[in-house]
C-alpha cells in the first residue's frame, strides 16, 4: 500500500517533532544533570577544553542516537540500552574521581563521548510503541537528535558563561522540565 | 534591715542582668587582645605568585656594591635555580601587565603536575612563565625590606579566587572553582560570624558599597547580606582610620575597584599606588601604634611558582603567593619560612583576640607570629618614592598620564629604618605554633555546605524519573 505525499510529510514531522526533538531535549537534561552531579560542569571553564569535549559530545551523541534509531524499539532493547548507558555514565564518573577532576584532552574526549550515552535509551523510549518508520527517515531522525543535543548543550554553555556561572542547576532543570511538558503534550495530543 | 535587703536584691538583679544580657543578645564577651595589636587590616589582591613578584628579590646574586642590598634577607625564589630563571621572561621595563595566563582548576592542576611544578606552559600557557622585576615591583620590594614577608605562604587550594577566598574568610571550602552559588556556606561559620558572636567589631571595605549585595568575594556566603551594615566604602575606611574609629578587624578588598586588584591582564601599577596610599594613611593615623596590616593575593593566577605546595591537615594547599606584614611590631628585613596559608590569617585573628579557633582546620594551621617582635615597636614610615611613583591623595584615583610607563628601579632598596646588623633577631625564621597546641577549642565543630534541595542533583533525578514515567505510564490518546 503506497502512502500519499501528505502522509509522508506528516510522518516526517511526527518523526522529528514527536521523537527526535523531545528525545534531544530530555537527553540534554539528563546529560547536564549528570554533569552537574559529578561536578564536570564546574570543571569546565578553560576554553581549550571545548576542543576535546565538543568532538566527544558530537561523536557520542551521533553514535548513540543512530543506535537508538537503527535498533528495534523493544522492551529488551530498552532495558539493555538503559543498562549500557548507566554503565557508561558510571565509567565517566569513575574517570572524574580517578583523575581528581583533572582531565587531559583524551580524558575529556572519552568523558564527552560516554556522557552522551543517555541519548541511546531515550531515543528508543521515544520510539517505543510508536510508528516504525523506514530506515532512511530513522537515520535522519538520529542525526537531527544527535546534532540537537550538542546544540542544546552549547546554548546552555553560552548562557551560563554569560550569566556569571551561578545557579548551574537551572540549566539541567530547564531542559528536564521542558521535556516533561513536551512529553505531556505528546501524550495528550490526538 | 528591710532597706538593706532591697539593696541586696537590686544588686543581685543587676548582676544577673549583666550576666544574662550578652546571652540574650546572642553575643559572647570578647576576652581582649593577646598582643598590642588592636586593629588588624587585611588587604587582598588578585592573582600573582611569589615568584611572579619576588622571584628576583632583592636583586642579582652578584654584589652590586650596594651594602644595603647585600644585607637584605633572601627568600626562596628564582635565584635558587638559574635553569628556571633562564627559562622565564622578565616583563619589560615600563610595562606593568601581562596577558592573562589561562586560569582555572584544570589549568592550575596541569601546572602543578602532582607537585613537579613543571607543566605551566601546557596548563596556564606561555604567559605563566613571566615575572615582574624591580622596575615594576620596586615599591613592594621596599615594603618587604622594611617590614616582614613570608616565602612559604601558600594560597589555600589549587584553584581560582572563590575557593581560596572561602579559606581566607571561613577556613573551609566546598567549591571547586569560581562557579556558583550554590553551593554556599553560612555566615555564622565565617570569621566575620565568629567575630560577631564574640562582639568583636569588624568591617569590610569595597570601592562601591552599592555593589555589596552582589560582591563577588562573598557571593558564596549565605547570610552576608544581613550584615551589610558592616560593609563600607574605601572613603569611610580612610575617615575611620584618621579618626581612630576603625573596627578591630578589617578586610579591604581591592577587587571590583576599577583596576586596583592587580589581576592580569590589568596593570599592577594602580594597585601598588593604591596600597601605598592606604599604608601611608594608616601610618600617619592615631591607630598606627596598635595596628597590623596583612597583605596577600588570593591565588596564583596561572603564574609560575617553583615550590610544590604541601598538604596541611589533609588539605592540599595551592601555589605560593606573597604575604607581607606591615606593623610597628613587624620585624624589619625579616623573611618568615613558616608554612602559612590564607587560613593562617584567621588563626592570627583568633589568637590575637583570644577566641576559639574558627574550626578544626584553622586550629591546625600555623600562626604567623614569628613575623612580629612585640618587645620592639617602630616609628611610622611615610613612603615617598618621588614623581616616578606618585602616591595618590585619595583611594579612588586615576593613574597620572606621566606615570603610566615609569621605571621604578630607583624605588628599591630603601634606607633601613634600623641598621640591619643591629636588629635583635635573625633575618629568617619559622614557627610551628598553631591554636590546637595552644588549646582553646574550636568555634565551629562541623562545617556545613548549603545546597538547597531545589538545586541538588536529587531534584534533577526526580524530574528525570517523572519524565520517564510520563512516557511509560501515561496512555497515549488514540484517534
Amino acid at each position: 500500500m503506497s502512502i500519499t505525499v501528505h502522509q509522508r510529510r506528516k510522518n516526517i514531522l511526527q518523526g522529528v517533532f514527536g521523537q527526535s526533538i523531545p528525545a534531544s531535549v530530555f537527553a540534554t537534561g539528563v546529560i547536564l544533570a549528570f554533569g552537574y552531579a559529578i561536578n564536570l560542569i564546574y570543571d569546565i571553564g578553560d576554553t581549550r577544553q571545548l576542543i576535546s569535549l565538543l568532538p566527544g559530545l558530537l561523536a557520542g551523541s551521533l553514535a548513540f542516537s543512530i543506535a537508538a534509531y537503527v535498533l528495534k524499539a523493544t522492551k529488551t532493547g530498552l532495558l539493555l540500552s538503559s543498562v549500557i548507558s548507566l554503565l557508561l555514565l558510571i565509567g565517566a564518573g569513575y574517570m572524574m574521581v580517578a583523575t581528581d577532576l583533572v582531565l587531559n584532552s583524551t580524558d575529556l574526549l572519552i568523558i564527552g563521548l560516554l556522557m552522551t550515552s543517555p541519548t541511546f535509551p531515550i531515543g528508543l523510549l521515544l520510539r517505543y510503541g510508536n510508528l516504525q518508520y523506514l530506515l532512511p527517515l530513522r537515520l535522519s531522525q538520529a542525526i537531527i537528535q544527535g546534532i540537537a543535543v550538542v546544540l542544546f548543550v552549547l546554548i546552555f554553555s553560552i548562557y551560563y558563561e554569560s550569566t556569571g556561572q551561578v545557579n548551574l542547576f537551572a540549566g539541567p532543570m530547564f531542559f528536564l522540565l521542558l521535556a516533561i511538558f513536551y512529553f505531556t503534550g505528546i501524550r495528550l495530543m490526538k | 534591715m528591710i532597706r538593706m535587703n532591697k539593696y541586696l536584691i537590686m544588686v543581685a538583679i543587676l548582676i544577673s542582668v549583666l550576666i544574662i544580657l550578652p546571652t540574650i543578645s546572642g553575643s559572647i564577651s570578647a576576652r581582649g587582645e593577646k598582643t598590642p595589636i588592636k586593629h588588624l587590616i587585611n588587604i587582598y589582591f588578585e592573582n600573582h605568585t611569589f615568584d611572579n613578584f619576588f622571584g628576583t628579590y632583592p636583586g642579582p646574586l652578584s654584589s652590586t656594591g650596594n651594602s644595603t642590598l647585600a644585607d637584605i634577607a633572601r627568600p626562596i625564589n628564582l635565584w635558587n635555580d638559574p635553569s628556571i630563571l633562564s627559562s622565564m621572561n622578565p616583563v619589560k621595563t615600563g610595562i606593568f601587565n601581562t596577558p592573562d595566563p589561562i586560569e582555572g582548576y584544570s589549568a592550575y592542576h596541569t601546572d602543578w603536575n602532582h607537585g613537579a611544578m613543571n607543566n605551566f606552559v601546557n596548563g596556564s600557557g606561555p604567559y605563566s612563565m613571566t615575572y615582574f622585576t624591580q622596575s615594576q615591583v620596586g615599591p613592594l620590594w621596599g615594603l618587604a625590606e622594611e617590614y616582614s614577608m613570608a616565602d612559604m605562604y601558600f594560597s589555600s587550594t589549587i584553584s581560582e579566587s572563590a575557593p581560596n577566598t572561602m579559606y581566607y574568610l571561613a577556613g573551609y571550602n566546598p567549591l571547586i572553582n569560581d562557579y556558583g552559588p550554590p553551593p554556599s556556606i553560612p555566615f555564622s561559620q565565617t570569621i566575620m560570624g565568629e567575630l560577631s558572636a564574640f562582639n568583636i567589631s569588624w568591617g569590610a571595605y569595597i570601592a562601591n558599597p552599592s555593589d555589596a549585595p552582589h560582591f563577588s568575594e562573598w557571593a558564596q556566603i549565605s547570610g552576608m547580606n544581613e550584615h551589610l551594615g558592616n560593609v563600607h566604602s574605601w572613603d569611610t575606611l580612610v575617615s575611620q582610620i584618621q579618626s581612630g574609629t576603625l573596627p578591630s578587624v578589617s578586610w579591604v578588598y581591592s577587587q571590583e575597584g576599577n583596576g586596583t586588584d592587580q589581576g592580569p591582564p590589568s596593570s599592577i601599577l594602580k594597585g601598588e599606588l593604591w596600597l601605598f596610599y592606604l599604608i601611608n594613611t594608616i601610618e600617619e593615623s592615631p591607630i598606627w601604634n596598635s595596628t597590623a596590616i596583612m597583605i596577600t593575593w588570593d591565588d596564583c593566577g596561572g603564574y609560575y611558582d617553583q615550590v610544590a605546595p604541601p598538604v596541611v591537615d589533609g588539605v592540599q594547599l595551592g601555589f605560593r603567593v606573597p604575604f607581607i606584614v606591615v606593623s610597628p611590631f613587624a620585624k624589619e628585613n625579616y623573611v618568615s619560612n613558616t608554612v602559612l596559608s590564607h587560613s593562617s590569617i584567621i588563626a592570627f585573628i583568633d589568637y590575637n583576640w583570644n577566641i576559639p579557633a574558627l574550626n578544626s582546620f584553622v586550629s591546625r594551621v600555623n600562626v604567623p607570629i614569628d613575623m612580629f617582635d612585640f618587645n620592639f615597636t617602630r616609628e611610622k614610615m611615610s613612603f615617598d618614592f618621588g614623581s616616578s611613583f606618585p602616591i595618590p591623595g585619595s583611594p579612588i584615583f586615576s593613574v597620572p598620564a606621566n606615570a603610566t610607563s615609569p621605571n621604578l628601579t630607583a624605588t628599591f632598596p630603601l634606607s633601613p629604618q634600623y641598621n640591619f646588623s643591629s636588629l635583635p633577631y635573625a633575618k629568617q625564621g619559622s614557627t610551628s605554633f598553631n591554636l590546637s597546641s595552644a588549646g582553646g577549642g574550636v568555634f565551629v565543630s562541623s562545617d556545613v555546605t548549603l545546597m538547597p534541595f531545589y538545586a541538588s542533583p536529587y531534584i534533577l533525578l526526580v524530574l528525570t524519573i517523572v519524565a520517564v514515567l510520563i512516557l511509560t505510564i501515561v496512555p497515549r490518546r488514540r484517534e
